[in-house]
């Protein structure tokens, strides 16, 4: 029961595979010779079936009655068997020519298998005016020219551009394509041309292009990839990646009318013909990288990445080696990117990284980039080096991703060789130090006064209250000395004060009267002047003063008897000449002036 | 309100001297521990007093000793250090101090100073600044009663009595004061560190990751010039700067 069952079920299930294949595998394609042409031209419409089954049904053909159907269908069948799969193929054609001018479409051929209906694409024709072409006979030409024949239609070279809208940094893969439908011998491998504002990498390509066709507009043309190249734009805004230049070898039909001779001096298959084409510049826009949220630590990473860390041991001997790896792999500008380093403590010797990288230069630029970093502690303990971490934007989610790695605990014993410790224990000592082994630190204090530790002495509270206080008794001695001074109406140092400036009013009056003839008043001034300032000095009331009570006074000052004699003198001579008017001459009072004027002056000194 | 306020002041007086009493108790606490060996505890005796927020020379002398005896030496430097603004010319702190540098690994040779230069900061760094304030103090009273005699007796009538004890006792204000001055300026402008971990990368910018300038050991001593966030810039006896991250060292 069970195994009818299964046989049933294993029967439905191998014919669903069958018609589903069978199905899945029918190719419809529709292609003409040429698609511009004049009235005069003849060209070719075929249609080519293909599939797994070597019944294929009918092909129902368009509608061609805008042509004259010249011959057809013709039909070809092939059968080619690969890797033990079987196609076959079956084209049919007509050879037809237009009837007018104008522009023509050419419906779609169907075909219909199992109830589904497949078909080709409408393919546009477009006639031009006629007869356009010289018909004359050329000139023999040199083998390899120029030739007008190949035109731009059947040859041209196309740079396709995966995407036109990328962040900097980001893959762009360009293929520059060859379309031809002549026969090409040879080419000369293309220069690669220079991307200004990308960096370049070139990706790998097959030492003969593969040829595959591509249908354009009806007409079939062979394609082939000359040169495949993954760009990195390295600057923000409009770049241009630039087309590329080829020379080719074409092997051209030569449709001049031929002269009997003629044909046993040309190629029987053709002639050679030059020729360099170039394609068109495709515009890439490059966005910067978004602001918000770069990551403090992004250097410039776009694409997929991954990141590891790894040490080859956590646990080992001083002296002893341990190997840290940072990898990083994945796809994007690798190459430009550098490994974050890793932070180690300073009692870890560091060696320069072992660098290397790896880069897969397939269809997307990958690969991996690796360091190796030699550890060597020098002093047993434990250890960590910090995570790390690598930041890069992926473009796909247009975000910032960062990858740390966690720390890795190191745990350090002791090692049997010789320590290059920090301590004392190891061995190494300088000259001095082992002079000084023998010695150690000096005891503790046992006594001690203790003060607030924040406290800045110059703020402290004794020292402000201190200054101030020296200051204010300062001040309050000087105020109250003053005031002291005043109550006790020190007449005595008033008048001392005010002597020399009394003297010198009395001279100052003597000086206006020198020339006057009142000779009286002359001398009375200087006198005054005289007297007036040693009484004032001396504090000596006007009733006291004579001769004698003065000199016994200037005396007791010490000053020079000579002076004193002086004084005495020219002050007799003044109070003499007052009174009694002895008529004397203008010399006479000059004389007195100046002596009068002398003596003051000299006593100022001693008083 | 003056009465209450008289015995507020006196109720703290005598707190603190309760208090300081205590603290002398801590401390010989921490001398015997120190004694019997046990130089954690001591450590901890004397930590005690300076959070209580006290110190003094010899407590930080005794830090120090403490801890290098427990072989922290970037500790111990820090705590001599400190014992060094507090005691002048201490012959034991000097020798313990260049015990200790000795030990350490980075061995730095200092510029030479200008001479005069050299004499002027030696002077600077004979006194402290608690002798030099009280110094100055004594030195203002002299000063303003030498004046007042002056005024007293010209106002007499006695004039230019004492004019060299008065030029002398100026001479020395002026002198002492600018000694100060300097040392004022320098307790506030200048900032010393010692680096507290056993070695410590110093970086060209006060970034994590920018190039390494040079590398310190514990025990360091470093004078800060500049912060930047949690990074000082620091300059090397011999000259040299960089940038550190300011939990490896600790401000003197």
């Amino acid at each position: 029961m069970i195994q009818r069952n299964l046989l049933v079920k294993s029967v439905i299930f191998f014919c669903l595979l069958l018609t589903i294949s069978f199905a899945q595998d029918v190719t419809l394609t529709a292609t003409v010779s040429s698609n511009i042409m004049t009235v005069d031209d003849r060209f070719e419409y075929s249609v080519e079936v293909s599939g797994k089954s070597t019944s294929l049904p009918d092909v129902e053909f368009p509608d061609f009655s805008d042509f004259y159907v010249l011959s057809g269908p013709n039909s070809s069948t092939s059968i080619q068997f690969i890797n033990g799969t079987m196609t076959s193929s079956k084209t049919l054609s007509f050879i037809m020519q237009p009837r007018a001018e104008g522009k023509y479409t050419i419906g779609k051929a169907s075909i219909k298998v199992d109830g589904k209906t497949f078909s080709s694409k409408e393919i546009i024709i477009t006639v031009q005016k006629g007869s356009s072409k010289p018909q004359q006979s050329q000139p023999q030409t040199p083998k390899n020219r120029q030739d007008p024949e190949v035109s731009g239609q059947d040859l041209f070279l196309k740079t396709e551009v995966s995407r036109a809208n990328v962040y900097i940094g980001q893959q762009i893969t360009v293929e520059y394509k060859l379309y031809f439908r002549v026969n090409i011998r040879n080419y000369e491998r293309p220069k690669p041309p220079k991307n200004a504002g990308f960096w370049t990498e070139e990706l790998n390509l097959p030492n003969r292009p593969r040829q595959e066709t591509e249908v354009i507009n009806g007409v079939a043309y062979n394609v082939a990839t000359i040169y495949k190249v993954a760009l990195f734009p390295t600057q923000v805004g409009e770049l241009t990646v630039d087309p590329m230049q080829i020379k080719l070898e074409i092997l051209v039909k030569d449709q001049r009318r031929r002269s009997f001779f003629d044909s046993f001096f040309d190629d029987p298959f053709g002639r050679t013909v030059q020729k360099t084409i170039a394609g068109k510049p495709v515009k890439i826009n490059v966005k910067p990288l978004p602001v918000a949220g770069k990551p403090a630590d992004f250097n410039g990473a776009v694409g997929d990445y991954q990141f590891d860390v790894s040490v080859d041991k956590t646990e080992t001997q001083t002296n002893e080696a341990i190997v840290l790896k940072l990898k990083l792999r994945g796809q994007g500008n690798i190459k430009l990117i550098e490994i974050p380093k890793p932070e180690i403590a300073g009692n870890i010797e560091k060696y320069d990284p072992k660098m290397s990288t790896n880069i897969d230069n397939a269809n997307i630029i990958s690969g991996s980039k690796s360091a190796e970093y030699i550890l060597i502690p020098r002093v047993e303990g434990e250890y960590e080096i910090k995570s790390i971490s690598f930041s890069y934007f992926d473009p796909g989610t247009k975000k910032y991703k960062t990858i740390s790695s966690r720390p890795i605990r190191l745990k350090i014993n002791k090692g049997t060789g010789p320590s290059l410790a920090v301590g004392s224990q190891g061995g190494q000592f300088t000259r001095q130090e082992v002079a000084l082994l023998g010695k150690d630190i000096r005891f503790i204090k046992e006594f001690t006064e203790f003060q607030r530790i924040d406290k800045k002495p110059y703020l402290s509270l004794p020292f402000i209250g201190n200054v101030l206080l020296a200051i204010i008794m300062f001040t309050g001695f000087i105020f109250y000395n003053n005031y002291q001074v005043k109550l006790t109406g020190n007449e005595y140092l008033a008048r001392s004060r005010r002597a020399g400036k009394y003297a010198s009013k009395q001279l100052a009056e003597a000086k206006k009267k020198l020339s006057s003839s009142q000779e009286g008043e002359f001398y009375k001034a200087v006198s005054l002047a005289l007297q007036g300032f040693v009484r004032d000095k001396l504090n000596i009331d006007l009733t006291d003063f004579s001769i004698v009570n003065v000199r016994t006074a200037l005396e007791k000052r010490e000053i020079d008897p000579n002076e004193i004699n002086e004084y005495i003198a020219i002050l007799e001579e003044s109070d003499f000449r007052q009174y009694a008017n002895t008529g004397a001459s203008s010399e006479d009072k000059m004389k007195a002036y100046n002596k009068a004027k002398e003596i003051l002056t000299k006593f100022e000194k001693w008083m | 309100m003056d009465v209450t306020k008289k015995i507020f002041l006196g109720l703290v007086f005598i707190a603190n001297i309760l208090n300081a009493a205590d603290l002398h108790d801590v401390f010989d606490q921490g001398n015997q521990y120190y004694q019997q060996g046990e130089y954690e505890l001591a450590v901890e005796s004397y930590q005690k007093i300076l959070d209580e927020g006290y110190a003094s020379g010899s407590l930080y002398f005794n830090l120090g000793n403490a801890y290098y005896k427990l072989g922290q030496l970037g500790a111990a430097r820090l705590n001599y250090e400190r014992a060094a603004n507090y005691l002048k010319n201490d012959e034991a702190l000097e020798e313990n101090l260049q015990l200790l540098s000795l030990r350490l690994v980075d061995q730095i040779e200092p510029v030479p100073q200008f001479f005069l230069n050299a004499v002027w900061n030696k002077i600077v760094d004979f006194i402290t600044l608690n002798a030099l304030i009280w110094i100055i103090s004594g030195l203002l009273w002299l000063i303003l009663i030498v004046f007042s005699l002056r005024y007293y007796f010209r106002s007499r009538g006695h004039s230019n009595r004492f004019k060299m004890l008065n030029a002398t006792v100026c001479l020395l204000f002026i002198f002492f004061t600018l000694l100060s001055a300097q040392k004022i300026y320098n307790l506030e402008t200048e900032q010393y560190g010692i680096i507290m971990k056993s070695s410590v990368t110093s970086r060209a910018e006060p970034k994590v990751g920018a190039t390494e300038v040079f590398i310190l050991h514990e025990g360091t001593k470093v004078q800060i010039e500049r912060v930047a966030g949690d990074w000082f810039e620091v300059r090397l006896e011999d000259g040299k700067t960089g940038w550190l991250e300011s939990a490896n060292l600790e401000i003197i």
